[in-house]
């Protein structure tokens, strides 16, 4: 009794004791409140954030595929609760735009990974194709998923888990293991998995370089997408060859298979003509007149499980390693050659029958091949250029250097 | 014979030091400005004639007038200092000691129109004040006095010609006393001359980012900082003035030389060179002065972009 007195009269007549008192507890009560404002808040981001990612992942494993706009609806609103979690994360300016190349490829910033969940049909067919490759697992035995240069949302895989959640299935048998290189996208994977209330299924939060993984666990599915258009840029390759090794017996890779094809055509047709009158690139939209122009040369590389353990890696300099590609021939007689452009194109099977092909997302995008010049000599030279003729043969090398990409030169 | 009676033959600003100088002591007559005049011109005409020296224009169209003017004044000496053009040798006759150039080298190195930039630019440590007795060719004429500058190796253009105005009114008390006497110690220069100092073009300042050293590239900026923008940036169409770089220990991992390699608010803006890499630490353009890494974030630069030696032309061959 004496206690809830004072207590009482504590809380009650703080002014007559001291106005300081009094303001510090007004204080206080502020602060209380705020947070208990603040947690219905994030009660409510979370449940939002939830709700959002669960009615995206139902829309994407449907069957036939849904109209673009009620895609572009369903990213749209959850791009705007997963910012709200790269939000709370409070990253520093550091763990925002901090970008860098080191001995694997490019690492891009935080900031412009942030986009990637943009990408439509890049998540839909990832998330179909892991979605596919799961159910086709033995549900009773732990499945442990690898998903390396995660990024800070790990859009191809988390709403997937999140929708699992919603469901009940597969926990506590899916380990994940997700890893990225930038302290940032850690802190906001972090924030993100306790937002989608998903911690259950998460293995380890690494961040560290793909390249010095070494996995407690044997690897069941490995979720490997660092690559720019062009199959350029990122480590992809790298992490691949690496992480290889700890591959279980069973494992499968997502993608599946991973083509490049070259072929020619003139760069105003492919990259202009054919895109003038599109609001936006995708294989539907393809040009059949301007796709009969294409030269095709054929399929120049590929990665897949079996392609991938049957690689030879060839020491080049101090830090690269090439890697051996296939050959292909210069037509002759196409009579305005040298109005032509080599091009790259990459086309994923993320699984099963799940694809993702020429322009429907940045990375399956075709990529110019400035440096081969087909029977001309360029007006400004630059060091890399190579001068080919009709009917030459060009063998490509792939380049696992700080710029990964194709290395063409003269069979 | 004492001289208490010289002109001055100059077209820069930078001489102006001189003039105030051998005006304080009652001895400047006149100032030569030869060549067609800019705005650099007639402002050093407005600062002489604030301070009531005479000023004589030596153009094609008043050669013979100032002429004239200066054998009416009958200097006892002439002092060429920052003049970018050469001069008809009638000049050189009229004051009664002849015309002492002060060129910014230790010559005989360094004969030419642009001495302190390349001086830097190609590493030198120590530089010379040189005065010299004009004859008909370029910077060739006997050495009357000399006096030894430091280059520090974090000095720019500015800060060398600074350190030279400092120790220039012992060389013109030297000049006066060696007139007084004839110049009868004159020493002749020697015919081996190792580095030139031509005149600067757009060229001189950009990057050639396939071969430059990192302490070339450092040499090459503070060399044509501030007055010349440095070294000038380009990637894609953006254009940008270099005004100072330094060497970084971050590795380039191999990566094409003017390739973007890092950008952080702590590291900055590092670029791979041909052997390891450099730190863009001042960069300007028209929009302002920033730091590398607040230059990247402005205009959007990221690892993996590469600058490039020059501007991009629109047509590459196809």
């Amino acid at each position: 009794m004496d206690n809830y007195k004072t207590t009482s009269t504590r809380v009650t007549m703080p002014a007559v004791q001291d106005k300081r008192l009094e303001q510090m507890f007004n204080q206080f009560l502020r602060d209380q409140l705020a947070a208990c404002m603040n947690t219905d808040a994030e009660n409510s981001h979370q449940e939002a954030l939830q709700h959002s990612l669960e009615q995206l992942t139902e829309l994407l494993l449907i069957n036939s595929r849904p109209d673009h706009d009620q895609l572009a609806d369903a990213f749209s609103e959850s791009n705007i609760r997963l910012l709200n979690s790269f939000k709370l994360a409070d990253l520093n300016e550091t763990e925002l735009n901090q970008s860098f190349i080191n001995k694997h490829g490019l690492v891009i910033s935080v900031k412009d990974t942030l986009n990637t969940v943009n990408d439509i049909y890049r998540v839909r067919s990832f998330i179909r194709g892991i979605h596919s490759a799961l159910n086709e697992t033995d549900s009773s035995r732990v499945t442990h998923i690898v998903y390396p240069a995660c990024g800070p949302f790990a859009p191809l895989l988390l709403p997937l888990i999140r929708h699992y959640k919603a469901k009940g299935v597969f926990s506590p048998n899916l380990k994940i293991s997700l890893l990225d290189i930038q302290p940032g996208a850690v802190k906001v994977l972090n924030q993100l998995i306790d937002d989608l209330d998903i911690r259950e299924y998460i293995h380890e939060v690494l961040c560290m370089d793909v390249m010095d993984y070494q996995p407690e666990l044997p690897i069941d599915l490995l979720v490997l997408e660092a690559l720019q258009h062009g199959f350029t840029k990122e480590g992809h390759m790298a992490f691949a060859c690496h992480l290889s090794q700890f591959l279980s017996a069973e494992a499968r890779m997502i993608p599946e298979k991973l083509s490049v094809t070259a072929f020619l055509n003139k760069g105003q047709r492919e990259y202009v003509d054919q895109w003038k009158d599109q609001e936006r690139a995708h294989s539907d939209f393809l040009d059949s007149e301007i796709q009969n122009e294409r030269i095709m040369l054929g399929e120049i590389f590929s990665l897949t499980l079996e392609t991938l353990k049957s690689i030879k890696l060839i020491p080049f300099g101090e830090n690269a390693r090439l890697v051996e590609c296939n050959q292909i021939t210069i037509p002759q007689d196409i009579p305005d050659i040298n109005k032509y452009i080599l091009n790259l194109a990459v086309n994923i099977a993320t699984y099963s029958t799940e694809t993702l092909n020429e322009y429907d997302s940045g990375i399956t995008c075709p990529v110019p091949d400035m440096s081969v010049c087909i029977d001309f000599k360029p007006k400004a030279p630059e060091p890399d250029d190579l001068l080919v003729k009709s009917g030459d043969k060009i063998k490509f090398y792939y380049k696992m250097t700080a710029t990964p990409g194709f290395l063409p030169t003269i069979a | 014979m004492n001289i208490s009676n010289i002109i001055v033959i100059t077209t820069g600003m930078e001489s102006i030091n001189l003039i105030s100088l051998l005006h304080s002591k009652q001895l400047v007559k006149g100032v030569v400005i030869p060549g067609a005049w800019g705005h650099i011109q007639h402002h050093l005409n407005e600062q002489l004639r604030a301070a009531g020296i005479p000023c004589f224009p030596y153009g094609k169209d008043n050669i013979n007038q100032t002429l004239q003017s200066l054998q009416d004044i009958s200097p006892d000496l002439g002092l060429m200092f920052f003049c970018s053009e050469k001069l008809d040798s009638d000049i050189y006759r009229i004051p009664g000691q002849g015309v002492i150039n002060i060129h910014a080298s230790p010559l005989p190195e360094y004969r030419g129109a642009q001495p302190i930039y390349w001086q830097i630019r190609n590493g030198e440590t120590r530089t010379a004040l040189t005065a010299h007795i004009v004859d008909s060719s370029l910077d060739t004429g006997p050495v009357v006095a000399q006096k030894l500058v430091e280059i520090d190796p974090y000095d720019t253009h500015h800060c060398v010609l600074g350190r030279m105005s400092e120790i220039l009114p012992s060389l013109i008390d030297e000049i006066i006393d060696k007139a007084a006497d004839g110049f009868i110690d004159r020493r002749p220069q020697t015919d081996q001359c190792s580095n030139l100092a031509p005149r600067i073009n757009q060229d001189d300042l950009h990057i050639d980012w396939s071969n430059i050293t990192s302490e070339a590239l450092c040499n090459q900026v503070r060399a044509g900082s501030p007055h010349l923008g440095g070294a000038h940036l380009f990637l894609g169409q953006s254009v940008a003035q270099l005004l100072q770089a330094s060497a970084s220990d971050i590795s380039n991992f191999d990566t094409p030389p003017g390739t973007i390699v890092r950008v952080s608010p702590g590291e900055g803006l590092i670029v791979a060179l041909k052997e390891g890499c450099i730190r863009l630490d001042i960069v300007a353009n028209s929009e302002g002065v920033f730091d590398g890494y607040r230059y990247a974030c402005l205009y959007d630069f990221k690892a993996g972009m590469q600058f490039h030696k020059s501007p991009l032309l629109n047509q590459q061959g196809h």
